[in-house]
């Protein structure tokens, strides 16, 4: 080997070992020395001579370094030839190593860590981990000596990385070295100083130690053993007792952790301690957050101290004994009230608990109510009223512990059992109280109690209460006859009761007594002499029956008499206004409830047995009415709630159940086949209900209200009915036939969009290629000479028509965007164009009822975006150059509204800096005609400032002076609370120097919205000038 | 050591929050032209979430508030707001006056005279004068 390279490795291996050195440069020496093996221009024995001293220096640091780097060299080059001897050399010297340790464990015992930079003290804490890991004998052989070494090295580390370090290392420590507890107090006492961690991390810190770490770490240490208990849990309960509130809260933590890992017999010693420290934040602490943590603390300690029998009994006897004491001697006060939550934490906490605390309090109540009514029945009603509290929220938590922590395991008892027929006994004698509120708490009461469950479910899958079912019975009954109670508390209260035990009985109970008796009531107002008070009441019943219908089951089971409902409430005549009334507020409620239903196996059902029945009563008030008795508005009103009906039911039906129905309804509406609805012969004799035809007589033309039922249909269909070129084209047509009404035409062409939405792309039938809309739709739609109403169906056709091909993302679509956009500075000569074509932006991203994926549309994953993108720039552009037309360029400028509105906040933030100055100017616009695209901008607005109020700092300026002016001068009430709610906003979300030099302008610019003639105006006023007061670094 | 550490805690009134309720409630007409004259209500819905200096409670849940103890003169522009203490030496009483007048003051129109008042033979220095507060001309 040359002098040169001799010089070189030697250069590098001083480069490695030296401490010193940047962490760059030993890599590279490394680098290069293996480099130098791999291509034979040194061996390994060079590299030994090269090491020479460093391996035999009284330098710990520079021999560990040293051997570190042979090392090294040695696991990096795994394929490395070596020879016989240097094999055996090379072992030899790590034998020797070995033997080396010894010193190190002196050496650790000798080091002053003052003197060491932090790289050397983590050094010497990893070669402690290491001694731990390699030769554990010869370190617990040195006993006190390690401790006292140990304790010397930890004691005063401030660098995070080190203490991460040093921490985890702590429970090792405690774990092989019996001798640590002769220096308990010590360990404890330099661990406690860094309670609770302080400390925020750098945010470029490559190592990323959080708070979390640390925190979590030295928790750890903390629990590690239960010979800390002694010293932790004072510290602990000292700390939350301190005045911080974020100490207290890390020290609840600190202390459900740590009792959690020592066991019940280590903090038996502290019960009364513990007890007292929390009870006294509870009952006086003033931060609801505080109070919060604190209650939880005692659900993780009690839930934990279920491992242990004996000494849960003490804890909660403790409690028992003290939150008896208050809730006896005053009962509705904070006190007593917060007592009550305490024992509500502990039993739901854990069965064990529950039967502890419930043996011990429930007799105390039962005997000390009974002393309540005995004092005096009627003054005592508030605190009666309280006792009440604290029996249902004993049931509630008694219910919740049963259900989370028992098995299927019938052998577990409702720690309930031995007082179900005195609970029963005393909340039914009570139902009779003269006091409503003490009648609505025993209504509650009544409702837990029934719903408490005998076994978690038995084999049947069906629940087993504690209360036999007759008197189960008796409840419902009782539940069911304050429905209709005058006073609304109390009203809310038992359906809310009965909701309650609805959705936990079985539905078969329920059908018994419950929804016969309702649905009696319902039928029987009587519609001779209906007042208000009787609609009232039916308004109560319907109520509850739609409530009740929500709970699935339950609805499944009703769905017959719903149908006997419908049936009997679209009537051929009715016989006043009042009867009329009363039918529509029940197929209200039928509307609501199917609409809150998407189930799709009980929606089948509903399909199977409320849809024809429905629309043959839909048909029966147009065949069967003349002239002189068909009433329009009444129909009207009928067709909505009816439409909404077959609207929930078609969307949540299956595919192959919707289908056949569908196919019948297609005969029935375009063949006229009227046995599709099981009309007889004799019924129908020689009518023709044929709604799409084109020549409609006078007299028939109210076949053609009938239409939207049929639309409204086809819009939800799951399947593809574009094949059926007859379908198609009667749609198309009625949608442009200007003879119907708008919402009709309209209707139609949600169904038209719908069926041309999921037409396959490659079949060649019409009509999904440009030409035919720019023929069809465009040019009629620029040209002048065409009736202007025809222009507007043709125009709401094109959009609809482009909504649908942009949904499932037809080629097209962006150059039929186009078109919109050019129609809006094209058209000239029709003001309600434009503004039509600018709206239709809106309907184009809007979410709407048909279009959507309940309907089975074919959605083209983020088409919204994709047309943003394509879409924006273009509307962009026409808004520039229109810049000096308002009349064209305010129009533009509603579309980009009515865009931004429905544009994800991603792709929105991408293009702030170009939306941002257009949302600015139409503040600004004084145009009176305007006001939508300044409701527009605000909406817009207010969504910008929530997702980043900081892009608006540099607006502030002129942003602050037009919502204030907004606010106080613009006509309508909806925008004056708007401008309103944005300065809320930006009082909240931007920072407080930005905001400073503002405040005195909104605080009296603002004034005269105190004093607005809308309520609503002025809660927000109030808000917004209150926030503003009260700014905030 | 606060005045009363335990004071008793009442039922709240149903308060409207939430966004959609506000615009079903009857109380927010929706006309453009109609009138939402100022009533007892809207001036307890300013004060009954002012919270206690004391306890983690608004001045609602501890009856220093009633809806009852507002008495509001549209004609006169005059609104006179009586509070209750908790109890009769509560020291807390100037601090929950001074509250509830500038929550009033700050969210009120000023054509309106305002006196917040201690409910007669609720407090021990109620004579001294001490409680009442007029709110004229606070900008």
């Amino acid at each position: 080997m040359s002098q040169s390279s001799q010089d070189e490795t030697i250069k590098c291996i001083e480069g490695y070992v030296n401490p010193q050195s940047e962490e760059s440069k030993k890599t590279s020496s490394l680098n290069s020395i293996l480099l130098g093996l791999v291509s034979k221009r040194i061996d390994i024995q060079d590299i030994v001579l090269g090491l020479g001293d460093y391996l035999n220096t009284k330098d710990s640091i520079l021999r560990a370094r040293g051997t570190l780097l042979l090392s090294e060299v040695l696991c990096r080059l795994p394929d490395y030839k070596l020879n016989q001897d240097q094999i055996h050399f090379l072992s030899m010297f790590y034998c020797d190593r070995l033997q080396d340790t010894p010193c190190a464990a002196e050496v650790v015992k000798e080091v002053h860590p003052s003197s060491l930079t932090h790289a050397h003290r983590k050094m010497v804490l990893q070669i402690i981990e290491i001694m731990f890991n390699k030769c554990l004998g010869e370190i617990q052989e040195l006993k006190n000596d390690f401790m006292v070494g140990y304790l010397q090295f930890i004691d005063n580390e401030k660098d995070p990385r080190n203490l991460i370090y040093s921490f985890k290392l702590m429970p090792k420590v405690i774990y092989n070295i019996p001798e640590h507890k002769n220096f308990l107090e010590s360990l404890f006492e330099i661990l406690s100083c860094y309670f609770p961690i302080s400390f925020n991390p750098k945010g470029n810190d490559p190592n990323a130690i959080t708070r979390d770490d640390l925190s979590n770490s030295l928790l750890n240490c903390f629990s590690c053993t239960p010979l800390f208990a002694e010293y932790s849990i004072p510290f602990l309960i000292d700390k939350i007792c301190s005045n911080l509130v974020e100490t207290k809260i890390e020290a609840l933590k600190a202390l459900v952790y740590c009792c959690d890992r020592y066991g019940g017999e280590a903090i038996r010693p502290f019960l009364e301690d513990i007890w007292s420290a929390l009870r006294t934040q509870i009952l006086t602490h003033k931060n609801a957050s505080v109070i919060e943590e604190s209650k939880k603390t005692i659900f993780y300690l009690c839930k934990s101290l279920t491992k242990d029998q004996k000494v849960l009994e003490s804890f909660l006897a403790i409690m028992i004994r003290e939150c008896l004491h208050h809730i006896k001697s005053s009962q509705d006060s904070k006190i007593a009230i917060y007592c009550a939550s305490i024992l509500y934490q502990a039993i739901s906490s854990s069965l064990l608990s529950s039967k502890i605390i419930l043996i011990h309090v429930l007799p105390n109540l039962f005997k000390f109510f009974k002393e309540l009514q005995q004092e005096d029945s009627v003054t005592k009603t508030n605190e009666q009223n309280s006792v009440l509290g604290l029996f249902s929220d004993l049931l509630k938590a008694n219910s919740l512990a049963f259900d989370i922590n028992s098995t299927s395991d019938t052998e577990v008892i409702n720690p309930l059992t031995p007082f179900v027929e005195q609970l029963y006994q005393l909340f039914t004698d009570l139902l009779v109280n003269p006091s409503s509120a003490i009648r609505a708490s025993s209504i509650e009461c009544l409702s837990f109690l029934y719903i408490s469950k005998k076994v978690k479910t038995n084999e049947n899958g069906e629940n087993e209460f504690l209360l036999d079912i007759e008197k189960r019975q008796v409840i419902i009954k009782n539940l069911v006859s304050l429905l209709n109670e005058n006073d609304s508390t109390l009203r809310h209260k038992s359906l809310e009761s009965l909701f309650n035990i609805a959705s936990n009985e079985n539905p078969k109970v329920i059908n018994e007594y419950a929804i016969p008796t309702l649905l009696q009531m319902i039928n029987s107002v009587h519609t001779d002499s209906t007042t208000t008070d009787q609609l009232k009441d039916l308004k109560n019943y319907l109520e509850a029956f739609s409530k009740l219908c929500t709970h699935q089951p339950l609805l499944e089971s009703v769905i017959p008499q719903i149908q006997i409902l419908i049936q009997h409430n679209i009537k051929d005549t009715y016989q006043n206004e009042q009867d009329f009334q009363k039918c529509i507020l029940i197929l209200k409620a039928i509307s609501s409830i199917l609409e809150k239903s998407t189930n799709q196996v009980t929606m089948t059902i509903c399909s199977d047995s409320i849809l024809l029945p429905l629309i043959k009563g839909l048909y029966k008030q147009i065949i069967f009415s003349s002239p002189t008795t068909f009433n329009l508005d009444y129909f009207n009103q009928i067709l909505t709630a009816s439409l909404k009906m077959i609207h929930s039911i078609v969307e949540n039906t299956s595919l192959d159940s919707q289908t056949k129905k569908l196919y019948s309804l297609i005969d029935l509406f375009l063949k006229g086949d009227l046995k599709v609805l099981g009309f007889t012969d004799d019924e129908i004799s020689n009518k023709q209900i044929l709604p799409f035809e084109n020549n409609i007589t006078k007299e028939n033309e109210n076949i053609r209200l009938l239409i939207p039922i049929f639309t409204t249909c086809i819009s939800q269909s799951k399947s593809d009915l574009s094949s059926n070129d007859q379908l198609k084209q009667s749609l198309y047509e009625m949608s442009l036939n200007t003879n119907v009404s708008e919402t009709t035409s309209i209707s139609c062409n949600k169904a038209y969009a719908s069926i041309l939405n999921k037409q396959p792309d490659d079949v060649n039938n019409y009509p999904t290629d440009f030409e035919f809309f720019e023929n069809n739709l465009i040019k009629v739609i620029k040209s002048p000479e065409s009736p202007i109403e025809y222009r507007i169906r043709c125009l709401d056709l094109l959009t609809w028509c482009t909504k649908a091909l942009l949904t499932n993302g037809n080629k097209i679509n962006i150059q039929l965007g186009n078109c919109i956009s050019d129609i809006i500075s094209t058209v000239t000569d029709s003001n309600e164009i434009t503004s039509r074509a600018s709206k239709s932006f809106d309907i184009l991203l809007d979410n709407t009822d048909v279009l959507n994926e309940k309907s089975g549309s074919v959605i083209k994953i983020l088409y919204d975006q994709k047309f943003f993108t394509l879409m924006f720039p273009i509307l962009l552009e026409s808004f520039k150059k229109y810049k000096a037309t308002p009349s064209i360029s305010s129009h533009y400028l509603m579309a980009i509204s009515y865009l931004l509105r429905h544009v994800p906040k991603e792709v929105l933030l991408s293009e702030l800096n170009e939306i941002l100055p257009i949302v600015m100017q139409s503040l600004k616009s004084n145009d009176s005609n305007s006001l939508e695209l300044l409701e527009s901008s605000l909406q817009t607005l207010k969504m910008l400032i929530n997702e980043t109020p900081n892009s608006f700092i540099s607006y502030l300026d002129s942003l602050i002076p037009s919502l204030i002016q907004i606010s106080v001068k613009s006509p309508q009430y909806n925008l004056r609370r708007l401008a309103l709610e944005i300065l809320t906003l930006i009082s909240k979300l931007l920072p407080f120097h930005n905001l400073f030099q503002f405040k005195q302008d909104v605080t009296t610019g603002i004034i005269p919205c105190l004093d607005d003639k809308k309520r609503i105006v002025r809660k927000q006023a109030s808000n917004c000038r209150n926030n503003w007061f009260i700014l905030q670094k | 050591m606060s005045d009363n550490p335990n004071p008793v805690i009442y039922v709240q009134e149903n308060e409207i929050k939430d966004e959609e309720d506000v615009l079903m409630s009857s109380r927010y007409s929706l006309g453009e032209d109609e009138l939402d004259p100022f009533d007892e209500e809207e001036i307890f819905d300013l004060v009954r979430n002012i919270t206690d200096p004391e306890h983690p409670l608004t001045l609602e849940q501890l009856n220093v508030v009633r809806v009852e103890n507002i008495n509001i003169d549209i004609k006169k522009s005059y609104i006179r707001l009586y509070f209750t203490p908790t109890v009769p030496h509560c020291s807390m009483a100037n601090l929950i006056g001074l509250s509830i007048k500038e929550k009033l003051a700050r969210s009120l129109p000023k054509r309106f005279k305002v006196d917040v008042i201690v409910t007669p033979g609720s407090h021990s220095s109620e004579s001294s004068g001490k409680y009442i507060y007029t709110i004229v001309n606070y900008y």
